[in-house]
This record gives C-alpha cells, structure tokens and sequence, in this order.
C-alpha cells in the first residue's frame, strides 16, 4: 500500500471515527482533534500497521483514546494529542458542520438518549447502530462476544425507547 | 441505514425474542438515528489534513520496540547500575554516613557465602577506626566501631594471620594519632586482638604436636617388626633372632644372632 492507500482509507474512515469520538465526548472540536490524533499516529507507524490493518483496529486506537480521556480527565476536559502536537499538526475544524451539528435538534435529543444510557450499553448502541458495524466487530472491538453483543443491544434499544418515550419528543 | 444492516439486525433483535410491537419500535428510533447521525465534514476539510500530514515523516524503525516493554526494560537496567554503583560506593563509606548501613548489609552476605571474607571484615572495622581517629570523628562512633570490632573478634574462629597482623597494626597506628579519651578503648582491642593470635598459635602449635606424635609411632612400627624380636629389650626367646643392629651394646638378648636364631 502507497500514501494514495492511506489517503483512500483517511477518507473512507475519518468520518465514522469524527462520528464515534463525537457521540462519545459530544463536542465537535474535541472530536475532530482527537481524529486528527487517530490518523497521525496510524500515519506515522503506517509501515508497521498496514500489513494488519482493519476498521476494528481503527475503532480499538479511538476506543483507547477515549478510556485515556474519561480515566484522566474526569471533571475538566483536556484531551492528549501528543502526536498531533509533536509533528506539528495544526488543529483545523470544518466550521459549517460544527454549526450544523450544534444547531441540530434532533442531534441534541438523540444524544441526550444515548448519554442516560449505562457505559457499556451506550458504547454497543454508538458502535451498532450510529457507526453501523456487524455484531461481529462490535464483539471484537469492546472484547465481547457476538452473542453478548447481541443482548446488550436489545436492551440498548429497551432503554432507549424507554427515554424516548418520557422526553414524549419523538 | 443499508437494507442488508437493517434485516440482520432484525434477525437477531427476534433471536432476542423481541415482540412485534418492540420491532416496530425499534425501527422508528433507528430511522431517526439514521437522520440524525448524517455527519460527514467537507471534502476540502479532509484533504487540508492530509496535506498537513504529508509534511510528517513516517517512522521507518524496523527495530521499533513497544514502550510498554522498553520502559520498563530500561528501568529494570538503570535500576540495576544504580544498585551496583551504591553497592561499590557503599564499601568505601564509614560508620555515620549514609551508605554505611548498605555496606554492613553486604558484608553479612558475602560472608554467608564466604566464612573466610570474616578475616577481611576484620580488617575493615579496623581500618574505620583507624580513619575515625584520624579524622577526629565524634567519638561515640568511634567507640561503636572498636565495640563491634570486638564482637567480629570474639565471633571469629580460625584466622589469617596475615590479615589479622595487618588488623593489629591498623589498631596500632589509631592508638597513635587517637585523642586520650579513646586510647584506653583502643588498647583494649589491640590486647584482645594479641590474646586471639596467641590462642591461635597455641592452638595451632598443639595440633603440630599431636600430628608429630601421631605420624611418628607409625613410622617405627614397621621397622620393629621387619626386625623380628630386634628390639633392646629382647632377650631373644622369640628365637628368630635378626636384630639388625647385631652387636649392639645395649642388646642383652643372647639370641641376638644374624639370624640363626637358636
């Protein structure tokens, strides 16, 4: 794979990985600087990495990006990009989409459902059903079975409906 | 949401035995998911990052070793280097200062393994008290030092005496250049270190004498019997005669013939 590999695959998956850091961390700068950490870290052990790479793989670099947040900064909101910042990446954020997404009711409905859930059912519902990933991968991403996949979602969905239905907003 | 997504996630909702009605549900709130989450940032968005990327070197480290094992690789190392410089610092350090305690630590060691580094240890109480009086140190310590000198003394059995005349004179020379409150103290060590050579030499000149006696009976015990009856005393009823030394004046056997016997 060349550097025209790595941009078809930036371009193919950095909107899904903006999409899992933004539902996770609801704020769109964040989310996109922490894409821009994903991506220059894969960017910069490309040789390393391609050999094996996959969308799980993907998703495991953000999902441990995200623990690292929650665990180190529970009250204030920092974030690591280490790498960014060493190569000198200046953070640079898509502005129109911002004012979409903040302007967006059903986004903010939507995420308020999705953030009254428990940990590990938010985190089946963002991969399954935001992201659109197979069971399958979902189970390898959060080290699960298939089958465990499987019932967390259904009571994702149990509860979302359950939330829904109280907000009486959709 | 594709088609294909869709009828799998409905099969598997059923294997959950979810009803009709929640199926129906279900569908309604992932439709407006689906809505809600068409984000997708600009084209020119993301080929101004990668633009910017392309400025970064790739690493092309084919010897790249995970952190998570070089950190603590590394540390283990240092960790190491460190423990040997104060392991080979400590033995120069003298009662009171820092790095004492760590060399009485490994003297107890080594000593475990090798009984014979005592005479050694010895000889470094020794040469602390010897440093203490010529540095003028607090004399409590110094005071400590002849005590435990004493007990390794006291402890010791067998000694080298080559080391221990080095010890004596170690002891000699801060008796020397000692203040006179500590000379008393010092003297006493050095009569205690005298009393402990002697012993051993008695010690060792006694077991000389058994070892002489011992071996000695042995070595002419053949010759008496080669002799048969060859003895001062015999008078020669043995009949076998062969004194050897025939003619001797103090053989008062009258059988004391070459050989002929009767």
């Amino acid at each position: 794979m060349q550097d025209a590999d790595f941009d078809e695959l930036y371009l193919q998956f950095s909107d899904k990985i903006y999409k899992y850091f933004y539902w996770q961390v609801k704020d769109p700068y964040i989310a996109e600087d922490f894409t821009g950490e994903v991506f220059t870290r894969l960017w910069k052990n490309w040789k390393r990495f391609k050999p094996d790479f996959s969308q799980a793989f993907l998703y495991k670099v953000a999902r441990n990006m995200l623990i690292d947040y929650f665990r180190k900064n529970k009250n204030r909101k920092e974030i690591s990009l280490e790498t960014s910042i060493e190569e000198g990446i200046e953070p640079y954020y898509d502005e129109d989409l911002i004012e979409k997404i903040q302007n967006d009711n059903d986004i903010s409905d939507l995420h308020r459902a999705i953030n009254s859930l428990p940990e590990n059912l938010r985190e089946v519902v963002i991969l399954r059903f935001i992201e659109e990933l197979s069971a399958r991968e979902v189970g390898e991403i959060l080290n699960i079975t298939e089958v465990n996949v499987r019932v967390l979602q259904y009571r994702g969905l149990q509860k979302l409906k359950e939330f829904l239905k109280n907000e009486k907003r959709f | 949401m594709k088609k294909d997504f869709e009828e799998q996630l409905v099969e598997e909702l059923k294997s959950q035995n979810a009803s009709r009605e929640e199926l129906e549900d279900f569908s309604d709130i992932l439709l407006r998911v689906s809505k809600a989450c068409d984000i997708e940032r600009s084209y020119a968005h993301k080929m101004s990052f990668l633009e910017n990327l392309r400025k970064t070197p790739k690493e092309d480290n084919n010897f790249f070793v995970p952190l998570r094992i070089l950190a603590p690789a590394l540390s283990l190392v240092v960790l190491l280097f460190a423990g040997v410089a104060t392991f080979a610092s400590a033995q120069k350090s003298l009662p009171g200062q820092p790095l004492y305690g760590v060399k009485r630590l490994s003297e107890n060691i080594i000593s475990a393994v090798n009984p014979s580094f005592k005479d050694e240890i010895l000889k470094r109480r020794s040469e602390e008290i010897r440093t203490l009086t010529e540095q003028r140190k607090n004399s409590g310590l110094l005071k400590k030092t002849i005590s435990d000198y004493k007990d390794e003394l006291g402890e010791k059995g067998k000694i080298d005496s080559i080391k221990i005349q080095e010890t004596k004179k170690n002891l000699e020379d801060a008796k020397d250049k000692s203040g006179e409150e500590d000379k008393e103290e010092i003297q006493k060590a050095i009569t205690q270190t005298e009393d402990k050579i002697l012993k051993e030499e008695n010690k060792e000149g006694k077991n000389k004498k058994e070892n002489v006696e011992k071996h000695g009976e042995t070595q002419i015990a053949p010759e008496l019997k080669e002799g048969d009856g060859g003895n001062n005393n015999n008078d020669g009823k043995d009949g076998h005669g062969g004194n050897r030394e025939e003619g001797k004046e103090d053989n008062k056997g009258k059988g004391s013939s070459s050989g002929d016997g009767n």
